[in-house]
């Protein structure tokens, strides 16, 4: 089954033991979908090489930011968006990585009520990750060497601060 | 250490402080939860490359004093461009900052003593501003927040006597989990070696923290930190947490920590 991946917020709002603990999915998980027209991004994630295609989605978004930080994300099934009847829609991504462009998914028409199913169902059968940002650092920077990077599409703040 | 410019610190302040007013005088005029008072005249002193930035809180001034003491100086006709501003005045002599060496605990501020009085109750006030504005920021991983570049300049320019404010003002409000996060977020990133062991200390208790968030944010402010010297906290901290995810993740920050110990030892040799 192919995989997605969703950019999270922090993933420690979706912990299994601390959600058990806490008596079923906390509302506080939900900032991990924030959604935007009723839309939300995932990435498909490269069946052919998935630790590389995580890294390299990862490393992409963390491109846009200011600054190095960690990534926390969640790596699930697409088979949750088919039992969710989401709709989605493949549109090219806007990350300075060409191959990530390609793997952009926008979920759409999503609900409320959708949103917390799919929270749920990515608590509970979902791998919650974090890459840290020396492991990003790391991967920009043979990104940048290996030209999967457009440097001109990278932060120009976070440019600055890579060794 | 000479201090960043501070203009936009000031400025977030002044605009900040209007808006909470504001908000504070509809509940409740003058003493709403940030409890500003009515003839509040000065809320903040920060250095800048011209000078002094000086932010005041200005309301309906019926009796305006003509010009107000500061530490040793007076600064003459300050309200002269209106109410709410931040301005510039000529320098002003540095108040002193007291060793970082010593301990926090062992140097409360000496409220009898009028400079310090005086910076102890601007920077209360500050600080108090800067968290009530932050209440309504959202804050993203690898995204600089306003919030979070006050504290950054707050503590660049007053060093140890900002980060005893802060963790007075951490521990005795009760401060929203996000809010407190970027804070010690804040406190991890800090480029500035002169306040990196009073920031270390003010982090580790938090490590032991009831929120499983608050305490991921803590080991993520050390794994910024760099410090070696957390190694033993955290793992005191691994015996104790209940979850495994930050179980696995302290240990995965400890291991990045010893590497920073190896490579120094190295260097030293």
């Amino acid at each position: 089954m192919p995989k997605l991946i969703r950019q999270l917020s922090s993933k420690i709002w979706l912990d299994r033991q601390i959600a058990e603990k806490f008596g079923g999915l906390q509302a506080d998980a939900l900032k991990n979908f924030k959604t935007s027209e009723n839309k939300m991004s995932v990435f498909k994630v490269d069946e052919d090489n998935k630790q590389e295609s995580v890294i390299r989605i990862l490393v992409a978004l963390a491109c846009g930011r200011q600054s190095l930080d960690k990534v926390d994300y969640a790596l699930f099934d697409s088979n949750i968006i088919k039992k969710l009847d989401i709709q989605v829609d493949e549109i090219e991504g806007t990350t300075p990585d060409q191959t990530v462009n390609k793997l952009h998914i926008d979920l759409k028409k999503l609900s409320g009520d959708i949103i917390c199913e799919l929270a749920k169902s990515i608590q509970n059968s979902g791998e919650l990750k974090r890459l840290y940002s020396k492991d990003i650092e790391k991967a920009i920077n043979e990104g940048i060497e290996k030209k999967q990077l457009q440097v001109e599409k990278i932060n120009s703040q976070l440019l600055s601060k890579i060794k | 250490m000479s201090p960043e410019m501070n203009n936009h610190t000031a400025a977030y302040v002044a605009s900040n402080a209007r808006k909470i007013y504001r908000r504070n005088a509809m509940i409740d005029a003058g003493s709403g939860t940030a409890e500003f008072e009515e003839n509040i005249d000065f809320c903040g002193t920060c250095f800048g490359k011209d000078g002094i930035v000086h932010v005041f809180l200005v309301n309906d001034w019926i009796k305006s004093p003509p010009q107000v003491d500061i530490g040793h100086s007076k600064i003459p006709n300050i309200f002269e461009s209106g109410p709410w501003t931040a301005k510039t005045t000529p320098t002003l002599p540095r108040i002193p900052i007291r060793s970082i060496k010593e301990k926090i605990i062992d140097r409360p501020f000496d409220s009898s003593t009028s400079d310090k009085y005086f910076l102890r109750g601007d920077l209360s006030k500050t600080i108090q501003i800067i968290f009530e504005a932050g209440k309504n920021e959202q804050f993203e991983d690898g995204m600089k927040s306003k919030f979070s570049i006050a504290i950054e300049n707050i503590i660049k320019n007053y060093q140890d006597h900002a980060i005893e404010m802060f963790s007075e003002f951490l521990t005795s409000n009760k401060i929203d989990s996000d809010l407190l996060c970027e804070t010690l977020r804040t406190l991890g990133n800090l480029q500035d070696d002169e306040t990196e062991q009073i920031r270390f200390q003010i982090l580790i208790p938090y490590l032991s923290h009831p929120s499983p968030f608050i305490r991921d944010c803590t080991g993520l402010a050390l794994y910024d930190l760099e410090s070696p010297n957390a190694i033993p906290y955290i793992r005191k901290a691994i015996d104790k947490e209940p979850y495994q995810s930050l179980k696995m993740d302290f240990n995965r920050i400890i291991n990045e920590l010893q590497e920073i110990k190896s490579a120094q030892v190295d260097q030293a040799t």
